[in-house]
């Protein structure tokens, strides 16, 4: 009997082709989002000049110096061009709120944000995905229901009141933990940034741990379990061969849900008057320093980009039918 | 065939078990529709300032959850931001699912040059978090209630878009449909007849669910001091002005925060159990 | 009687109802046995009951002995431990769900290596040393099987159906069990692969010495495959025997029915010399459509004339289906030409009436608008032929239904009378020409021969064309005229079916007539 076997195609040229392909449609999308951002100058109402000169007194010199500094009298698209070729090498202008450069403001605060952020994702993942994988191996145990109740207050409440009613508990109430700031020293920062990261990570996890439970109980429910079973594998190696299938959708969504983090930071920052990135931004659309809103949202939407990006790498590296669809051909 | 009547039974039993958490759901949005109704008779006595009252504690006499600084009554500033935390909610969700419906259908059903162009710009919007987007917008361009909600019905109408193209997608290469194709039935109603019905569990669930995460997004800008006018009845707002009295009466904060959540939650619990209710009519 | 596997008045049940009523059977050291049934017979469940593995929410009891192990159900999930994969070993119908998809066909044979020499206190030796041998072992395996070694490396969506069952069947026999159990192994498998599969099964089976537990719902396929019979209905056995005499000599009159419904190559429609100067109704010359780099049809040419059932006979990815839809119009040829009663018929849907063609498609679950009842459906096809919704009641009598059926939706009707609704459907507008795409081929034998029965009652009262699509050369041959048969996209022999099927010219025909022959007889 003979069998002919398909031969492996090679994957070196189309891996390079599609990482061109994704790579071109980010920055596609990204020039439009800087296109956007830079009209939001343009766009912003109440007159462009008092805008960019603030509080100043606003007489005939400075006028014309902002003007000239700015080069307000050249064509929009030669001003965009000066404007994005700046951009690209982190020259966001002057924030006319701090009156420092907004690369230095937006660096002071980043530290915050980051700690925050990572502390938030860490505590998400390590809780919530343990905890989708017992809840989806007994379904309908109390743990299931349980777990499935907390994450349905997660899912549904916004970070700001988990974060006030959290503040009052465990601030007012009960006086365990600070109220707000950012802290001094690394023990300190830490210190401040649990309940903070707490309120921000509850969101997270609801979604990671409701993500996990259909993933995990979906792949229990395969035939290639089923088999396993009849072929008289331990059940602890049947679960691991449903995690192993579970973990691509799950490590995948959970770098695309790395985004939710950047609405939440914002409120989850104001609550704790935290001095990162969130806060700024908040602070620097109520007094229009569009510099630094700009800076801002071409940086987040980077961030996405790259995320997206490596999101899909990771599905490549994960899935072999991915692998197979996209550089098989 | 005696087995196909019993599941029918057991499908139609399984449908009318009403869990208990569902009806402490339908109770809350009820009594939420009650204070909406009641808000013409109470904003008067909710915005009415009396400094002299001020700061009084949950279970001072004639305010039950006491006052804010500027002694207004929490309880009737409460039922009067009601209908703020659930009219622009459910516009916002109907008038994004509306979008949806069109352009989604639109795009998956007749393909080609109209479809890149629709997918392309839902990837430009999706490119970006909402809140991100809201919060420059609203920031930038001024706010305004009825404005903020306008711009939220924009910000959500690309996923819906996603959303209901990609359940068009899934519904179209079925055989029925090309049945219906078949017999040379027009596109129009070959959507509305045959692919949108079954597309519907997804877009009512879809629905709900928007509504919540729309509450949500809603009162998180009126808590950052956009959307609402300052000292306007509002749940986020509240949570806002409250945060500097929340020694001196924490019912300010934690009545709204709470209601927020549960409001949310259970928008959330009725949108899973009618999408459950939805897919088992054809089954029977 | 002690080293066979014993099963005693077993029962399994559900909320919905009892699936298995208070069945025994045993099968003894080294033999192969049968179980035949349609669905909703309970032969699967008979399978995933005595192997502990049946889903939640269904029941069994009664007794089940390996060996003389006695199992008592229901049984704690630790009772199996010292069954499954050393006692017996269930092999599931699909192989293109029962692998997992990211691990490598070796790693899942050796998981069943390991699991064996963990189960049997063999695994002595170290852990490097031990997935040495299990390594070495899974080419054997391979080998066995008749893969070559570098499948190992390959992930199941790299290999064919067939080729998968294989590697399936490689993993199962691994644990080295006393008995193996097949549920429907070869179903999802095309024709030519169904044979050699379960010949590979055969072979193995007396090879190892094992006991074997075939299940299908086709008697033709056991024959030489199992040394006895038994045939299951709505849960109970009606009747056991050896093979031979059940398949020479049935006891029951069910098993006999179910004999006589089973399309036979033996049961030819003689031609009928009448249609051979019927005037052409659809012609098609020179058709040929590619998916990107696929080439699904090459230069088509078919002909049916005037009340003429012609059938297009291929395996899966022939083209077949690709070649019905671009007649229906579903799909648009790149090459061409199509003319309808001499007159040309333009690709797409477009310039066509529905009383020209209608189509009746494969799955009896999706061709029907879940959400509309009978009646509703029946009566937008007759409107959009300018009939009234009058009509919608002859229309059932027409195929066979009760009228009361057009108050009910399609989740409360079986396949075959779902597959009833859709041929009224299309006859609604008396249409010309009826395509069945592979009309036939997910129904139950019984209910199938009742459809294409149905079918000829059509042809012969309505004077309709039928191009009736079809795997399976055995209905081809009862139900058609002419027959064409296709490979890779190409037409590679037509003529009279009956001349065709007994005396094929080209290899390919030869080879699935082949393969067909050598499952009934």
């Amino acid at each position: 009997m003979t069998v002919t076997i398909p031969a492996r195609p090679p994957w070196i040229a189309p891996l390079v082709r599609m990482i061109l392909l994704r790579v071109a449609g980010m920055v596609a999308i990204l020039l439009i989002i800087s296109m956007l951002v830079f009209g939001l100058l343009y766009l912003a109402p109440g007159d462009l000049v008092k805008n960019l000169i603030g509080n100043r007194p606003a007489s005939p010199e400075v006028i014309a110096a902002i003007r000239a500094q700015y080069h307000l009298d050249d064509p929009l698209s030669l001003q965009y061009w000066r404007w994005l070729t700046r951009a690209l090498i982190g020259d966001f202008g002057q924030s006319i709120r701090m009156q420092a450069p907004v690369i230095d403001v937006i660096a002071s605060r980043t530290g915050v944000t980051l700690a925050l952020c990572a502390l938030a994702f860490a505590l998400a993942v390590v809780v919530a995905v343990p905890l989708g994988v017992l809840s989806a191996v007994r379904p309908d145990g109390w743990l299931d229901r349980s777990v499935t109740a907390v994450s349905l207050v997660g899912l549904s409440a916004p970070s700001f009141a988990i974060g006030l009613l959290l503040l009052y508990a465990f601030a007012y109430y009960l006086p365990i933990f600070p109220v707000y700031g950012g802290g001094v020293g690394p023990i300190d920062t830490l210190y401040h940034l649990v309940l903070p990261s707490i309120a921000l990570a509850l969101g997270l996890g609801a979604i990671l741990m409701r993500l996990t439970r259909t993933t995990v109980l979906r792949e229990l429910d395969a035939d290639y379990i089923l088999f396993a079973r009849a072929r008289g594998m331990r059940e602890s190696r049947v679960n691991r061969l449903a995690l192993r299938n579970a973990a691509i959708p799950i490590t995948t969504s959970a770098g695309l849900v790395l985004t939710y983090l950047i609405g939440g930071t914002i409120l989850v920052e104001t609550i704790f008057a935290l001095p990162g990135l969130g806060t700024l931004l908040d602070s620097s659309v109520l007094y229009k320093d569009i510099g630094v809103v700009q800076a801002l949202t071409l940086m987040v939407a980077l961030l996405i980009a790259v995320i997206t990006l490596v999101v899909d790498l990771s599905y490549l590296l994960l899935d072999p039918r991915v692998r197979a669809k996209e550089l098989g051909r | 065939m005696t087995n196909l009547s019993l599941l029918g039974g057991r499908a139609a039993a399984a449908g009318r078990r009403i869990p208990g958490s569902l009806v402490v759901s339908f109770v809350l949005i009820a009594l939420c529709l009650v204070a909406i109704a009641l808000t013409p008779f109470v904003s008067a006595g909710a915005t009415a300032q009396n400094i002299l009252d001020g700061l009084l504690p949950p279970g001072s006499p004639g305010h039950i959850l006491g006052t804010d600084e500027l002694g207004r009554d929490i309880l009737l500033l409460t039922i009067a931001g009601t209908g703020s935390a659930l009219v622009g909610p459910a516009c916002i969700a109907l008038g994004s699912m509306l979008i949806g419906i069109l352009f989604g259908s639109l795009g998956a059903y007749h393909r080609g040059p109209l479809d890149f162009v629709i997918g392309r710009a839902t990837d430009l919007l999706l490119a970006l978090p909402v809140m991100l987007l809201a919060i420059v917008v609203a920031g930038i361009f001024g706010s305004g209630y009825w404005i903020t909600v306008l711009l939220l019905v924009f910000l959500f109408s690309p996923s819906d878009v996603r959303i209901v193209r990609a359940g068009v997608l899934e519904q179209a290469p079925r055989p029925y449909v090309e049945a219906a194709q078949m017999l040379s039935l027009s596109r129009w109603r070959i959507m509305f007849r045959h692919i949108l019905p079954n597309v519907l569990p997804l877009i009512i669930t879809n629905l709900l669910l928007n509504i919540a995460i729309a509450l949500v997004t809603l009162s998180s800008l009126s808590f950052l001091g956009l959307g609402v006018a300052p000292g306007a009845a509002d749940w986020g707002r509240q949570i806002s002005d409250g945060r500097s009295i929340m020694l001196d009466n924490p019912a300010a904060v934690i009545v709204p925060a709470i209601l927020i959540i549960a409001v949310a939650c259970s928008i959330n619990l009725i949108g899973d159990w009618l999408g459950k209710v939805i897919s088992q009519r054809s089954d029977r | 009687m002690s080293d066979g596997i014993r099963v005693e008045r077993l029962s399994v049940s559900s909320a919905a109802g009892i699936i298995v009523r208070d069945s025994s059977f045993e099968i003894e050291r080294g033999k192969s046995l049968a179980i035949i049934g349609e669905s909703g017979s309970g032969k699967s469940m008979t399978a995933k009951a005595i192997t502990g593995l049946l889903p939640g929410g269904v029941h069994a009891t009664g007794v089940v002995s390996y060996a003389g192990e006695r199992i008592e159900l229901p049984a704690e999930t630790a009772a199996w431990r010292s069954i499954r994969g050393i006692r017996a070993v269930l092999l599931l119908q699909d192989p293109f769900t029962s692998l997992s998809p990211v691990h490598r066909c070796g790693t899942q044979i050796r998981a069943s290596v390991l699991a064996r020499d963990e189960l049997r206190g063999t695994d002595k030796v170290g852990r490097r040393e031990r997935l040495q041998q299990a390594d070495a072992e899974v080419i054997d395996r391979l080998t066995e099987v008749s893969l070559p070694a570098r499948v190992a490396r390959m992930y199941p969506h790299e290999l064919s159906g067939g080729m998968r069952q294989r590697v399936a069947i490689a993993a199962a026999l691994a644990t080295e069990p006393d008995l193996l159990i097949a549920d429907e192994p070869t179903t999802a498998l095309d024709a030519s692969n169904q044979g050699e599969v379960l010949d590979l099964l055969r072979s193995l089976q007396l090879r190892h010495g094992m006991s074997m537990l075939l299940i299908s719902h086709d008697l033709g396929l056991v024959r030489g495959r199992a040394d006895e019979v038994l045939v299951m209905r709505d849960g109970e056995i009606l009747e056991r025997g050896t093979t031979a005499s059940v398949l020479s000599h049935p006891a029951h009159d069910y098993t006999r029915a179910l004999l006589d419904a089973s399309p036979s190559l033996d049961r030819l429609r003689p031609a009928e010399a009448a249609h051979d100067d019927t005037t052409a109704l659809l012609q098609v010359s020179g058709l040929g459509i590619s998916f990107g780099a696929h080439a699904a049809l090459i230069d088509v040419d078919v002909t049916v004339g005037r009340g003429e059932i012609v059938a297009i006979v291929g395996e899966s990815g022939s083209g077949k289906s690709t070649l019905a839809r671009c007649i229906a119009g579903l799909e648009r040829p790149d090459v061409g030409k199509l003319s309808f009663s001499g007159q040309l018929l333009p690709p797409g849907r477009r310039y066509r009436r529905p009383s020209q063609i209608q189509i009746v498609f494969q799955d009896p679950y999706s061709t029907l608008n879940p959400m509309m009842t009978v009646g509703q459906t029946l009566a937008e096809a007759l409107r959009a032929a300018g009939r009234g919704r009058g009509d919608v009641g002859p229309l059932l009598d027409t195929v066979g239904l009760d009228r009361d059926f057009a108050t009910r939706r399609p989740a409360r009707l079986s396949g075959g009378q779902r597959q009833r609704v859709a041929i009224a459907r299309a006859l609604a507008p008396q249409p010309e020409l009826l395509i069945c795409d592979e009309a036939v081929s997910a129904l139950d034998v019984s209910v199938q021969a009742q459809i294409l029965a149905l079918l000829g009652e059509l042809r012969e009262r309505l004077g309709i064309s039928i191009l009736f699509i079809s795997h399976d050369l055995a209905v081809v041959g009862e139900v058609s005229d002419r027959l064409y048969v296709m490979n890779h996209g190409r037409i590679v022999e037509h003529g009279n079916s009956g001349a065709v099927l007994a005396e094929p010219t080209h290899p390919y025909t030869q080879r699935l007539v082949a393969a067909a022959r050598r499952d009934q007889s």
